[in-house]
C-alpha cells in the first residue's frame, strides 16, 4: 500500500475545523485573531456532503479540530455520521466541555484517538497558558471520566516560555493518568502572519534538553541511512497529496497550519478541490531536490522540516525555517556528541 | 454448520484499488486486505453474512475447488477475528 499512496494522491487524512470558536485563549494559538464565526460555519447538510466526497476520495482517518470542537452542539452526530461512512475519527479538544454523555456516547463511536491539550501539571500553570480560569481542572475531570471509560486518550503538551518548558510533572501526571503524550516545541506563527506566539518559544538550551530525552523522541533515531530531505526524490510533506485541510466555513487548505487556500466546497465539490485546484497540483509537484536552501545544509540530516512553519515564518514555502535550522542544529550537535561518546 | 460473520462494528475501512485497509481503534492497528481478502471483507458488508452464503459467493468469484474456497476462507475469518476486525456469532447446526 506505501507504493500505492506514493504513487497516487489520495487524501487519507482529513482535518476538520468544525468550529473556530474557542472557549480558552491560549498565548501560543496558531489561529488567525480575525475568523469565521458561527453563522458562517458549515451546516450538518454541507458537512455531509462533504463527508460522502471525502470517502468517495479514500479519505481513511477522520481529524476534528477547531476552535474547540465540543462547542458545537451537534457534534457527536457528526462523528456517528462519520463512522458510519466508514471512517476512524480522532478528536483534538481542550477537553473542558466533555460530559460524561459524551464519553459513554465517545466510547461506541471507538474514536482512534483522543488528544486533549494540556500545557501545564498544575492549574496555575495550565490556566495562564489558556488564558481560562479553572480550564485545568475542567480537563482533569474530562480526562479521568474518559480514561475510566476504558478510552484512550494523549495528552498533547507545548513547550512553552509560560510553562518554562517544564515537561517532567506533566509526564509524570500522564503517566498516572495512564495517558499517552506528546510535547511539543514547534510554535508556529499565525495563519494571519501574526508573529506573537513567537515569544512563547525557548531557546537551545532547553531545547537540547528536549531532543535529548530518550521520552519525546518519536520516530526513527538518526543512524547511518539517508533522511528525509537527503532524498531529492522525496515530497516534501504529506500536505496536499495525501493531507488536506477543512477549515469551519468551508475553505480548504493543504494543512492546518498551511494557510493557502485551494478553494471552498460551498462553491466546488471536494473532490474536484482535491483534483483541480492549481493550489494542490503544485504541491504535489514539489520535491526535495527543490529545496535550494537544504542543498549544502549540513544539518539536513537532523532536520524535522515543516513546510507550513518555512511559509508561515519567511512567505517561502521553500525555505529555511529559522526555528527548523535552530533545531537541527540542535539535533545535530547531540549526535555528533553520541557519536563521539560511542552511545 | 454455519455462522454469521460480522465485521467488527468498531472497525474503519476504506479501499484502495483491488486493497482495503482496515483499522481496529481498540490496538490502533492498521490492516492491508489483498483482493482476496478485500472481496470477503465486501461480502460481508455492514449486514454480516453466513458462512455458507460467503462460500457461495467464492464458488460464484473464483475458479477454485470449493475445498480449497472453505480453507482460503476459515483462515481469512480465523485471522481478522484473531485480530478483532471480525466477529463471529450465532452458529447453527
Amino acid at each position: 500500500m506505501k507504493e500505492y499512496f506514493r504513487t497516487h494522491s489520495t487524501p487519507v487524512i482529513a482535518y476538520l475545523e468544525l468550529t473556530l470558536r474557542c472557549n480558552q485563549a491560549c498565548v501560543h494559538c496558531y489561529l488567525e485573531r480575525e475568523r469565521p464565526g458561527e453563522r458562517e460555519e458549515l451546516s450538518r447538510p454541507e458537512i455531509r456532503v462533504m463527508l460522502e466526497g471525502l470517502a468517495q476520495l479514500g479519505t481513511l482517518i477522520l481529524v476534528f479540530t477547531g476552535g474547540e470542537i465540543f462547542l458545537r452542539k451537534d457534534l457527536l452526530e457528526i462523528l456517528e455520521e462519520s463512522r458510519k461512512l466508514g471512517f476512524a475519527v480522532v478528536l483534538f479538544t481542550n477537553g473542558t466541555l466533555i460530559t460524561p454523555e459524551h464519553v459513554s456516547r465517545l466510547y461506541d463511536l471507538a474514536p482512534l484517538g483522543i488528544e486533549i491539550s494540556l500545557h501545564g501539571a498544575d492549574p496555575a500553570t495550565h490556566d495562564a497558558v489558556t488564558g481560562a480560569p479553572g480550564s485545568f481542572e475542567s480537563a482533569l475531570g474530562a480526562i479521568r471520566l474518559l480514561r475510566q471509560k476504558g478510552l484512550r486518550v494523549k495528552i498533547k503538551g507545548n513547550l512553552l516560555k509560560s510553562n518554562r518548558g517544564d515537561y517532567n510533572d506533566l509526564i509524570a501526571l500522564a503517566d498516572g493518568l495512564g495517558c499517552e503524550y506528546t510535547m511539543d516545541p514547534f510554535i508556529f506563527p499565525c495563519r494571519d502572519k501574526d508573529p506573537a506566539p513567537l515569544s512563547e518559544r525557548l531557546g537551545p538550551d532547553i531545547l537540547k534538553t528536549v531532543f535529548s530525552d530518550s521520552r519525546l523522541i518519536r520516530g526513527k533515531k538518526e543512524g547511518p541511512g539517508k533522511e528525509y530531505l537527503e532524498e531529492p526524490e522525496n515530497r516534501l510533506c504529506g500536505a496536499g497529496a495525501n493531507v488536506l485541510t477543512v477549515c469551519s466555513n468551508g475553505d480548504v487548505f493543504p494543512c492546518l497550519p498551511l494557510k493557502l487556500k485551494a478553494g471552498s466546497i460551498r462553491e466546488t465539490s471536494i473532490a474536484r478541490i482535491w483534483n483541480e485546484s492549481p493550489v494542490f497540483q503544485r504541491l504535489r509537484t514539489y520535491r526535495v531536490k527543490d529545496l535550494e536552501a537544504c542543498r549544502e545544509c549540513p544539518s539536513k540530516k537532523h532536520c524535522l522540516r515543516c513546510s507550513a512553519l518555512t511559509y508561515n515564518e519567511t512567505g517561502d514555502l521553500l525555505g529555511c525555517s529559522p526555528m527548523s535550522m535552530q533545531i537541527s542544529e540542535v539535533r545535530r550537535e547531540i549526535y555528533r556528541k553520541k557519536a563521539l561518546s560511542g552511545v | 454448520m454455519s455462522c454469521l460473520v460480522k465485521r467488527n462494528p468498531r472497525t474503519a475501512s476504506r479501499q484502495y484499488e483491488e486493497n482495503t485497509l482496515v483499522i481496529t481503534p481498540d490496538d490502533r492497528q492498521v490492516h492491508t486486505l489483498n483482493a482476496t481478502g478485500t472481496f470477503l471483507w465486501n461480502a460481508i458488508g455492514e449486514q454480516g453474512a453466513e458462512k455458507d452464503a460467503l462460500l457461495r459467493k467464492m464458488a460464484e468469484a473464483f475458479d477454485a475447488p470449493e475445498e480449497t474456497l472453505r480453507q482460503d476462507m476459515d483462515a481469512f475469518i480465523s485471522e481478522l477475528e484473531g485480530k478483532g476486525a471480525l466477529i463471529q456469532e450465532s452458529c447453527r447446526k
